[in-house]
C-alpha cells in the first residue's frame, strides 16, 4: 500500500513537471536546397506588430520589487519612450528585395500578422509553429510566409528580489522564420535575442548616451540576423 | 573664448583654417601629461559584452520588520560586492591581450608619447612636451590624458584622449574635449612581432600619430559649434577585424577616414572605405591615416 502510494506520488510528479514544460524551437538552418526548392513558389515577407519599446524588470517578481524596480530606473523608461523603432518596421522589405536579388520570387504582405489571430497547430512534429498560417497563405496567394516577429524591444534589468544583478541592457527579441504553408513547417528559424551594454558609464542622466547607442546596436545586430542568410 | 578657439585652429595644420586665416606669427606649443601618470596607460578592449552577474538569491529567514530591513541591507552588500569583484574580473580578462607587450609598455613614458606626437604635429611655431610641474612662459599648453585600446585581435590601437587647451595667459581653458581615434587595421601575419619589433617602435609611433592627429581634430572641430539639429544616424566601421556600431552625427568624411560626433558628445574618428571619385586626397596628418 505505502509503495503504491509512492509509485503513484512520484508519478504525479513527474507528469506535473514534464507536462509544464514547453520546448523552445531550436534553430533551423537555411538550406541551400530550401533555396533551390523555393525558387519556383511565391514568398510572402511579412513582420507581426511591432512592439512598443519598454522597459522590464525580470527578477522583480514581487509587487513591491516591481514598484522599487520601476521608481529607480525611471529615469531610463522615460528616455526609452523618446527612441523610435530606427529602421526596423522596413526590416521586411529589405528581406524581400535580398530574396528578390537571388531570385527568388518574394512580395511584401503590407499588413502586419497578427498572430494571435490564427488557429493552433495540430500535431506535434519537430520544427511545426505553434499556429497555423494556412490562413495567410489563403488570403495573400503566397506558398510560403518569410515572418518577422520581434516581441520585445528596449531595455532590460535583471533583478533578484529588490536589488539589480547588474547594469540596464539594451535588448531586441523575436524570432525569423521561413514557414512552408503547405506543410506548416519551418524551413528556416532563427530566435533573435539580442542584448548589449553601454560602453563605459551607463548611469548617464537624463540621454543615457551609452545606453542609447547600446540600443541602436542591438536593432542593427536583429536586423543583420534577420537579413544575413539572405544576402545582405 | 570663440576668438582663442579660431586662433588655435589656425596655428595648427588645419588645412580648412589655414586657407582662411591671415599670416600668423609663430606661437609655442606645450604638450602636457597628468601628473599622476607614470607610464602610459594601455588596455585591451572589451572582450564581450557585460552580461549582469549572478546574484545571491535572497534566503535569509526575516521575521518581523527589522528582520526584513536587516536581511535588505545585507543582501544588497554581498550582491555589491559580487559585482564589483566580477567586473574586475572582467577588466583583467581584458588587459590579456597586452601580455606580450608589459616589458616594453612597463618602460613607456608619457614624455616619450608626447614628443613623438608634437614633432608630428603641424603646428606654426616651436613644440615640446613638458613636464607635469612645468608651466611654459607663453603660448599655447594643451593638457592630455591620452589611454590607448589593443583590440582583441590586435589589428588595431584605439585612442582615447581627454584634452584641455588654454592660453599660459589665461585661467581657463578655451577647449575640453573626448576624442577617439581607431587605427587602420593591420595585416601582418605575426602582429606581435610587429608591434613589438625594436623596442615596440611601430606600437610607439602610431601611438604618437594617434595623439597628434586627435588634437588636429579637436583644434579644426572645436571653432566649429556643434550642430544640434544635425541628423543622428547608425554608422558602422572597423575596429581592427571586428565591425563596430556606432550612434552618431557625421562630420566629415575625407580620404579613408570618416570623423563622428558620438551620443556623449565626443569626436570619433574611424577608418572608412575611400569614395570611388574621390580625388587624389592628402592626409591632415603628413604621412598617416
Amino acid at each position: 500500500m505505502k509503495s503504491t502510494f509512492t509509485l503513484a506520488a512520484l508519478l504525479v510528479a513527474a507528469f506535473a513537471l514534464t507536462g509544464c514544460a514547453i520546448n523552445p524551437q531550436m534553430p533551423v538552418e537555411l538550406t541551400p536546397a530550401t533555396i533551390s526548392a523555393s525558387s519556383s513558389q511565391k514568398i510572402g515577407v511579412a513582420a507581426t506588430p511591432m512592439p512598443k519599446i519598454s522597459t522590464t524588470y525580470p527578477g522583480a517578481d514581487c509587487l513591491l520589487c516591481i514598484l522599487a524596480a520601476s521608481a529607480t530606473n525611471s529615469g531610463i523608461s522615460n528616455h526609452a519612450d523618446t527612441l523610435g523603432l530606427e529602421d526596423l518596421p522596413k526590416l521586411k522589405e529589405r528581406v524581400a528585395a535580398s530574396l528578390q536579388k537571388r531570385g527568388l520570387n518574394a512580395i511584401v504582405i503590407p499588413e502586419p500578422v497578427d498572430t494571435k489571430a490564427l488557429n493552433n497547430s495540430t500535431g506535434d512534429a519537430p520544427n511545426t509553429p505553434r499556429k497555423n498560417f494556412d490562413a495567410v497563405g489563403k488570403r495573400y496567394g503566397v506558398d510560403k510566409l518569410l515572418l518577422i516577429d520581434v516581441t520585445q524591444v528596449g531595455f532590460e534589468r535583471t533583478y533578484a528580489t529588490y536589488f539589480p544583478r547588474g547594469e540596464p541592457r539594451a535588448i531586441v527579441r523575436g524570432s525569423g522564420a521561413l514557414i512552408d504553408l503547405k506543410t506548416n513547417r519551418y524551413e528556416w528559424y532563427t530566435p533573435l535575442n539580442l542584448t548589449r551594454s553601454a560602453e563605459g558609464a551607463w548611469d548617464e542622466s537624463p540621454k543615457y548616451p551609452g545606453l542609447t547607442n547600446a540600443y541602436f546596436q542591438t536593432l542593427e545586430m536583429a536586423q543583420d540576423q534577420i537579413l544575413k542568410p539572405w544576402g545582405k | 573664448m570663440r576668438a582663442a578657439l579660431l586662433a588655435l585652429a589656425a596655428l595648427c595644420g588645419c588645412a580648412v583654417a589655414q586657407a582662411q586665416a591671415p599670416a600668423q606669427p609663430e606661437v609655442p606649443l606645450a604638450l602636457k601629461a597628468p601628473a599622476d601618470v607614470a607610464t602610459v596607460e594601455f588596455h585591451g578592449t572589451a572582450i564581450v559584452d557585460a552580461a549582469g552577474p549572478g546574484a545571491a538569491p535572497m534566503l535569509y529567514p526575516a521575521p518581523g520588520l527589522a528582520g526584513f530591513a536587516a536581511a535588505l541591507i545585507t543582501h544588497g552588500l554581498i550582491n555589491e560586492g559580487i559585482r564589483s569583484k566580477e567586473q574586475k574580473a572582467r577588466l583583467e580578462a581584458n588587459d590579456r591581450v597586452l601580455e606580450p607587450y608589459r616589458p616594453m609598455l612597463a618602460e613607456y613614458k608619457p614624455a616619450e608619447l608626447l614628443r613623438a606626437a608634437a614633432e608630428r604635429l603641424p603646428w606654426h611655431g616651436p613644440k615640446q612636451a613638458i613636464e607635469p610641474n612645468q608651466v611654459p612662459a607663453a603660448g599655447w599648453m594643451v593638457e592630455v590624458r591620452p589611454v590607448f585600446f589593443l583590440t582583441q585581435d590586435q589589428r588595431a590601437l584605439v585612442l582615447e584622449n581627454l584634452i584641455s587647451a588654454r592660453e599660459v595667459s589665461s585661467a581657463t581653458a578655451s577647449l575640453t574635449m573626448t576624442v577617439r581615434v581607431v587605427s587602420q587595421p593591420r595585416t601582418e601575419e605575426n602582429l606581435p612581432a610587429a608591434w613589438s619589433a625594436d623596442s615596440g617602435a611601430a606600437m610607439k609611433a602610431e601611438a604618437a600619430n594617434l595623439v597628434a592627429y586627435s588634437l588636429l581634430l579637436a583644434f579644426g572641430e572645436a571653432r566649429k559649434q556643434a550642430d544640434a539639429n544635425a541628423a543622428y544616424r547608425t554608422v558602422r566601421y572597423p575596429e581592427g577585424g571586428v565591425e563596430k556600431i556606432e550612434r552618431a552625427q557625421v562630420v566629415a568624411q575625407v580620404c579613408n577616414r570618416m570623423l563622428i560626433r558620438t551620443l556623449r558628445g565626443w569626436l570619433l574618428s574611424v577608418p572608412a572605405a575611400a569614395k570611388p571619385d574621390e580625388p587624389a586626397c592628402v592626409s591632415t596628418l603628413p604621412g598617416w591615416g
